[in-house]
């Protein structure tokens, strides 16, 4: 593993405990410059996480709560008037930060919910006609409770395209539950950790993560993996030409991240279900077989043949 | 084992199929070694089956066998009672004997007891493995395969027939394979049939395996589409003898024909060494009566008739214009008859008080004393003869006035019971010809010209309703001299044409060239011949040799002129004789070029047999040599991108057989990890992980096959199992 991203995971691992994969998941898609929506019920450390990972790269933290009266204003900033100067002053919403936490997105009105997704896609804010570039690393990682929730609004389909991955936490076991007590009896292991990496060092990874090779095969894999979606008989719509990319930029973090300058389908196959499972619609009939997406994302993985041999 | 599987009363059945199964491999065991004692045999097969059907305990069924083959040897060898001390003194001498023998590795003075015990144990090994095969696998299919296999080919290669008992086993052997498959299933599903039920599964079953066995019995057999192979597997084991032409019977030289067939065995001893100054056909008798089995002659009994040893005169006559020859005979063993040249005139011998005598019905010469008749053979004379010389035109010329009534009706004489095929087969085969030469030479040829073959080996004998010769020309097609004479015989009587069956040797070797130019020949008993002569209408007798494989000398003179003008159809066929016989002639030179050159195409399937044989055998055991093969052609390779790729999908083929197939959704690594499990190394992985970056890196000329190549090569062995 490359040595810088092994420090953070380390590093990570000293507050989050058995969450190794999330961990990963989350620096893939921070290496990518992609979103991550963790879905979980609360209580199992999504935020911690976040924390442990903003730290250990020494970025900028900044999280917002989202509830039901949260205004689009609240999340990306507002114009100001300043009577000194007689003018409209920006004042930068938390969204123009490093590492962003937003915490239940789906408790908020779709209006603000749509103002966050839109900061997110295209990297910067809009206030009265001005545009505010969000400096590099930005990177979401929202939560969402299961929609089952009462209260909740339910994030469309269309918005979901724009996080990278969807990673569920899970309950730890109970070993690890045990560790949790342990390690939280007398002391905040968050409180002492300590940054491994600096911002710069971030962005060089992230441009060093383009470089890794993806084979003319390995893309076809992919494409062939999108478009099984498509054809498949429980999906009502597949994932679009956005997801194909971003699960080809998933790979290659992915890849980078195992200290390797190629992309494997043992990559794409790994990341897929966490790329395409939440950009899936289901056919309605499949919804009341209670068919999860994450079903359907393993059985089409299990359906597309994996290269074996370089295009000539 | 599992043996509780079986009720008493289902193996009973079972063994009582499987004992008269293995009846019939006794059966031909017995007949072939001669070795008698069929019933004793059964007697022990049959009390293995009963300790195997009530699953006797070992001990007891130990003491049962091995007392069964004690009172078995002491009963056959000695008159020894059983259990008296006589024959416990017996049984341990004999085993103490012929252990010290096969200890000293002297299998040859093994005592018939001691090969007695070894063929009982041998008996009670298979009825053990039998008894295997029936309670745990449950299926004897390989047994009755080896059954069929084994009877079929004792019925091909040993006078045993087997049809019957071919039939027999197939019955059987269908049944229980029918029976065992049912309870197969039954323990498989673990289901338990009573007893009706099972009868009503189990009896469609035999009916419609005994409804097909009576239609298959009933069914015309097709004729075998070869040749038949045995003869050329024979040759191929005794080696490349000489060409079977030469190797002819003693029989020749008995004085008993009346049994012809069956086979016999090269003879090389010398009879007599002659000196002539050209290659002949020495006649020693004629036999007239044909017995539908063999030749007898018709005038048996008959006081022999001295006649002028300086004069003679036979009936077939020498040509009176040619030049006298001499032939000189030393005889090497004493024979009771002279030798005859064609067209002698007498002989010459130094012993004054022997005269020649001439028994007239079968034209043997012998000598005698002339006080007291008694036979003295001579060792040394000298043979004057006119070689006879037929006239082509005379030959194909119509006789003017018929000489047949003349003749003796003797030599016209048929069976009675000489099937009408046989007539028939002599009729249409002269059907097109009219003069009696044309249709004698056509029978002549007829065996040539109709894929019969020459043989010495494995003749069959006729049955006691069979005809010799219908037999050779309608079934086996196959014989030696004995065949094609009597055949030619039978078949020119059948045409009305006088005809009579001769014996003597045939041209013998040529050992030596004499300063006088003449040659010696040396006769051996291989040589002994048997020849037709025919009496050929307005010319006298001529002699034919229809033998595949042997020619006589010629001895027609074919005078048509060719500045001739009269003749022009005449002359046509004389050169198409000619050609014929000069064809015939070079035949025998080359020593028969015709079966030779059956024999190579006969090779040639032979060869593409054992080929293909080979390659079923190789393309089955392809797992163990290929990886061999690989390996070498991979060593070959240069050290590239192509050999790693060519290495790898060598190994993916090969994993693929040994049972380790990578799924199509699997990748590289985890099908590697699961392949490295499963050896309990990590060399797959080193593979395949620099496969993956041939194949999904940017650079993939960065690896070398030689970081591969021992890993490689052990999993390719290991795959080999």
């Amino acid at each position: 593993m490359q040595q810088q991203i092994k420090a953070v995971i380390e590093n990570i691992e000293r507050v989050m405990i058995g969450k190794r994969e999330v961990a990963e998941l989350s620096i893939v898609a921070l290496l990518s410059g992609g979103h991550v929506l963790l879905e979980d019920v609360p209580g199992v450390g999504k935020t911690m996480m976040v924390r442990s990972l903003a730290k250990s790269v020494g970025a900028d933290f900044k999280r917002i709560q989202f509830t039901p009266d949260l205004l689009p204003s609240d999340v990306v900033g507002v114009s100001i008037y300043n009577p000194k100067t007689l003018q409209f002053e920006f004042r930068p919403g938390p969204i123009v930060g490093n590492i962003i936490l937003a915490d239940e997105i789906n408790r908020t009105s779709p209006k603000t919910q749509s103002s966050l997704l839109e900061a997110m896609e295209e990297a910067s804010v809009t206030i009265d006609g001005e545009t505010l570039a969000i400096a590099k690393p930005f990177f979401v990682m929202a939560t969402q409770n299961p929609i089952e929730y009462e209260g909740t609004y339910p994030l469309p389909e269309a918005q979901l395209d724009r996080f990278l991955l969807k990673i569920r936490m899970g309950y730890p076991d109970a070993e690890q539950e045990l560790e949790v007590l342990r390690r939280a009896e007398n002391k905040k292991p968050i409180e002492e950790i300590e940054a491994v990496m600096t911002l710069e060092a971030l962005r060089d990874l992230q441009r060093q993560v383009g470089q890794v090779h993806v084979e003319e095969n390995v893309k076809d894999y992919i494409v062939r993996m999108a478009r099984a979606t498509r054809e498949h008989m429980q999906v009502y719509l597949g994932v679009s030409p956005r997801a194909s990319i971003a699960l080809m930029k998933a790979a290659q973090a992915y890849a980078f991240m195992n200290n390797r300058d190629f992309v494997k389908p043992d990559d794409v196959q790994y990341l897929a279900p966490f790329v395409f499972s939440h950009r899936l619609i289901l056919a309605p009939e499949a919804r009341y077989e209670g068919v999860t997406a994450e079903q359907i994302m393993n059985e089409i993985v299990g359906q597309v043949f994996v290269p074996i041999q370089r295009h000539v | 084992m599992k043996r509780e599987n079986m009720h008493y009363v289902e193996s009973a059945i079972f063994y009582v199929i499987l004992f008269f199964i293995l009846r019939e491999w006794l059966i031909p065991i017995v007949e072939l070694t001669q070795t008698g004692k069929l019933n004793l045999l059964l007697i022990f097969v049959g009390i293995c089956c009963v300790l195997n059907i009530f699953n006797a305990p070992i001990l007891v069924s130990w003491i049962v066998k091995v007392g069964y083959i004690a009172w078995f040897l002491i009963d056959v060898y000695t008159d020894a009672t059983f259990l008296s001390g006589e024959g416990i003194a017996f049984l341990s001498q004999e085993m103490q004997a012929n252990v010290s023998v096969i200890l000293a590795g002297d299998f040859g003075q093994v005592t018939n007891p001691f090969r007695s015990v070894l063929f009982f144990l041998l008996i009670w090994m298979f009825i053990y493995l039998i008894d295997y095969w029936l309670k745990v696998r449950m299926t004897v299919f390989y047994f009755f395969v080896f059954t069929v296999f084994f009877i079929a080919t004792l019925d091909t290669f040993t006078p045993y027939d087997g049809s019957a008992a071919i039939a027999k086993v197939v019955l059987l052997g269908l049944v229980m394979t029918a029976l065992l498959y049912l309870k197969r299933l039954m323990v498989q599903t673990g289901t338990d049939f009573p007893l009706r039920k099972y009868v009503a599964y189990v009896l469609p079953v035999i009916i419609a395996i005994s409804v097909a066995s009576v239609v298959a019995i009933m069914l015309p057999k097709a004729a075998p589409q070869w040749p038949d192979p045995v003869p050329y597997i024979k040759s191929l084991a005794e080696g490349s003898g000489p060409f079977p032409g030469e190797r002819v019977s003693k029989v020749g030289l008995g004085n008993n024909d009346s049994q012809l067939g069956g086979s016999f065995e090269a003879d090389n001893t010398v009879v007599f060494t002659v000196e002539a100054d050209s290659p002949q056909y020495w006649r020693v008798e004629t036999k007239d009566f044909y017995t539908t089995k063999g030749w007898e002659s018709s005038a048996e009994g008959t006081y022999p008739l001295e006649v002028p040893r300086d004069a003679l005169s036979l009936s077939v006559a020498g040509d009176p214009e040619a030049e006298e020859k001499v032939a000189v005979v030393h005889s090497q063993t004493e024979r009771n008859y002279l030798l005859q040249a064609y067209g002698i005139n007498g002989y010459e011998y130094s012993e004054e008080d022997v005269g020649v005598y001439l028994h007239r019905a079968t034209e043997r010469l012998s000598t005698h004393h002339y006080a007291g008749e008694a036979e003295q053979p001579l060792t040394n004379y000298q043979i004057m003869y006119q070689s006879p010389n037929y006239s082509y035109t005379g030959l194909k010329t119509p006789p003017t006035q018929s000489e047949l009534p003349l003749i003796d009706s003797r030599f016209l004489q048929l069976p009675e019971e000489l099937p009408q095929r046989v007539v028939d087969l002599a009729l249409e085969v002269t059907a097109a010809y009219g003069l009696p030469y044309d249709k004698a030479r056509e029978i002549e040829q007829y065996f040539r010209r109709n894929s019969f073959w020459y043989e010495t080996q494995n003749v069959p004998v006729p049955a006691e309703d069979q005809d010799y010769v219908d037999q050779f020309l309608f079934e086996t097609k196959r014989g030696y001299c004995d065949n094609f004479s009597t055949a030619m015989v039978v078949m020119l009587r059948a045409n009305n044409i006088p005809a009579r069956w001769v014996k003597g040797f045939a041209k013998g070797d040529e050992i030596d060239r004499n300063e006088d130019g003449t040659r010696t020949y040396q006769v051996e008993n291989n040589h002994a011949h048997s020849w037709v002569e025919a009496y050929i209408d307005g010319v006298g007798w001529m002699t034919f040799e229809p033998t595949i494989g042997f020619s006589a000398p010629s001895q027609i003179d074919y005078d048509v002129d060719t500045s001739l003008n009269g003749a022009p159809e005449l002359l046509e066929e004389q050169e198409k004789d000619r050609t014929v016989r000069e064809e015939t002639e070079t035949e025998a030179q080359k020593k028969a070029t015709k079966p030779n050159q059956e024999r190579s195409f006969m090779w040639l399937y032979v060869l593409i047999g054992i080929v293909a044989l080979l390659a079923i055998y190789a393309f089955i055991r392809r797992r163990k040599w290929l990886p061999k093969v690989y390996i070498a052609n991979q060593r070959r390779k240069e050290d590239d991108k192509e050999a790693v790729q060519s290495a790898y999908k060598v190994l993916l083929k090969q994993l693929d057989h040994a049972g380790l197939p990578k799924a199509p959704d699997e990748t590289l690594s985890s099908f590697a990890k699961r392949v490295d499990r499963y050896f309990g190394t990590s060399d797959m992985s080193t593979v395949t992980e620099v496969y993956e970056k041939s194949i999904y890196s940017k650079n993939p000329q960065d690896f070398s096959y030689e970081e591969i190549k021992e890993s490689w090569e052990y999993l390719i062995n290991r795959t080999t199992g």
